[in-house]
């Protein structure tokens, strides 16, 4: 038996189960904050019952969600309609595989990372839209075509802005992105222009408030959802709150540094110091801009359907593409 | 697909290795299906967790308590395929503006300049929609 095989498979092992596993956490957390934050934003108590101070008020909720009962409804598609949760699932799990979380902590390093991550979320789309024609309801049928619209409209400002980035770096590399940002200092101070447009396209490609148009209630019930109960609808409820984390943490990656601290030294720490500084600094990063995320939602009203699509093609559209003229022009004119 | 360690060249070019390297497409399949597992297991676990009654009720679809009027799966807006099909335009040429990003310090000016003038005759297209009003909701 080959003996670098066997390593490879238990490298292979260990990284899908550490990611599959951190989904779980993740979710529950994030919906946590999410509770806590919106509720003394709100000068409420927010959740104090289940555990110290409430702190086990989501977990709580996902093992009910875990007991409902499950139903399908009659006239719709059964096959699709069990589908559908996991493809928005998967859609959201697998672009974990590029992320880095500190160095050298990376499931997989593609050449392509960039591409792959943006390809991957990309699918959920089909996954909402899917959620919406199986359940024979009127709303969900709505609600996932205008899902589809939205999230594949500002899919171009998103990916376009990024390329500013890899102007910078020369790379599809997270980590040889991460990298550059050590000897050149993080993006967002080159692209002053392209964070902004990449924030505002991410916030509605995840479909987070003020883009949540979604799950519009007064409109269009819970959008796609509308039919879905038990397990099947905690699949789209933790994709959406995995997906939030991974936004957050590609826009740090892309942006902030990734795993970098905001200061130059020290360069980079060896061995095992090295890799939980890196996590310690990456999670700071993330979580922070997972609370700037709730922070909008109780302070933004949502925006209105008919203004949603000119903002991504009339607005963010033109202006992503003039950053990347500018960052193209700036990179071989002052040769950075 | 995965190789990792490619070396830089004068221009600033990763040059990936040369050999083949499966590893990333392992990864990416491997954990597909270690995904699909985890949430068909999950599904199934809930499946014999939670308790089951149907009624008639629970089976027909929640439109605020009024019957369905019309058949669901029928027509609807055209403004969808509109955004659908400006989004395959540009979500193809954004393929090529990534490979055009990676190599920009090698081709520097005059690829600028054909890419500008790609990105022109493409937003022509973005500005014909414009003008013919099929960006407006409607």
């Amino acid at each position: 038996m080959d003996f670098s095989l066997l390593l490879g498979l238990g490298r292979f092992v260990l990284a899908t189960t550490l990611l599959l596993l951190l989904t779980i956490p993740t979710a529950f957390v994030v919906i946590q904050l999410e509770l806590k934050v919106i509720a003394l934003m709100q000068l409420r108590l927010g959740p104090n019952r289940v555990g110290p101070r409430g702190l086990f008020q989501s977990t709580i909720h996902g093992f009910k969600v875990l007991a409902k009962e499950d139903t399908v409804p009659d006239q719709a598609d059964r096959a699709t309609f069990t589908l559908a949760p996991w493809m928005v699932y998967m859609a959201a799990a697998m672009s974990m595989l590029v992320i880095p979380f500190a160095p050298g902590f990376v499931a997989a390093d593609f050449n392509i990372g960039v591409v792959y991550f943006f390809a991957i979320l990309g699918l959920s789309v089909v996954g909402l839209l899917v959620a919406g024609w199986s359940s024979y309801n009127k709303y969900s049928l709505l609600g996932g075509l205008r899902s589809a619209a939205q999230m594949v409209s500002y899919e171009i400002p998103l990916t376009l802005s990024v390329v500013g980035v890899v102007i910078l770096t020369g790379s599809l590399n997270f980590s040889q992105i991460i990298a550059h940002q050590l000897s050149h200092g993080w993006n967002v101070w080159w692209q002053l222009l392209g964070f902004p447009i990449f924030f505002i396209a991410a916030t509605a490609e995840i479909n987070r408030a003020p883009f949540d148009l979604v799950e519009a209630d007064s409109e269009i019930v819970a959008g796609p959802f509308t039919e879905y109960s038990g397990m099947r609808f905690g699949f789209f409820f933790f994709a959406e709150y995995v997906a939030l984390f991974i936004m957050s943490a590609i826009l740090v990656t892309l942006f902030f540094g990734g795993y970098l601290a905001p200061w130059p030294f020290p360069a980079q720490l060896g061995g095992f110091i090295g890799i939980l500084y890196g996590l310690l600094w990456f999670f700071a990063k993330t979580y922070f801009f997972i609370f700037v995320a709730i922070w909008m939602r109780t302070t933004l009203p949502r925006i209105r359907v008919d203004q949603l699509m000119g903002v991504a093609w009339k607005v963010l559209l033109p202006l992503s593409l003039i950053n990347l003229f500018l960052t193209a022009i700036a990179v071989v004119a002052f040769k950075l | 697909m995965a190789a990792r360690g490619g070396t830089r060249s004068e221009h600033g070019i990763v040059l990936a290795e040369l050999e083949m390297d499966q590893t990333g497409l392992i990864y990416v399949i491997g954990f597909g299906a270690a995904t699909t597992i985890f949430v068909f297991g999950t599904i199934v676990a809930a499946w014999l967790l939670s308790h089951r009654r149907r009624t008639l009720q629970k089976g027909l679809p929640y439109e605020s308590g009024i019957d369905t009027i019309g058949d669901t799966w029928s027509r609807f807006g055209l403004a969808f395929y509109l955004f659908a099909l400006l989004f395959v335009a540009f979500d193809v040429e954004i393929i090529f503006v990534y490979l055009w990003a990676v190599v920009i310090r090698a081709i520097s000016v005059p690829g600028i300049v054909i890419m500008g003038i790609f990105l022109v005759v493409l937003m022509f297209g973005e500005f014909y929609a414009w003008r013919k009003g099929d960006l407006r909701w409607h």
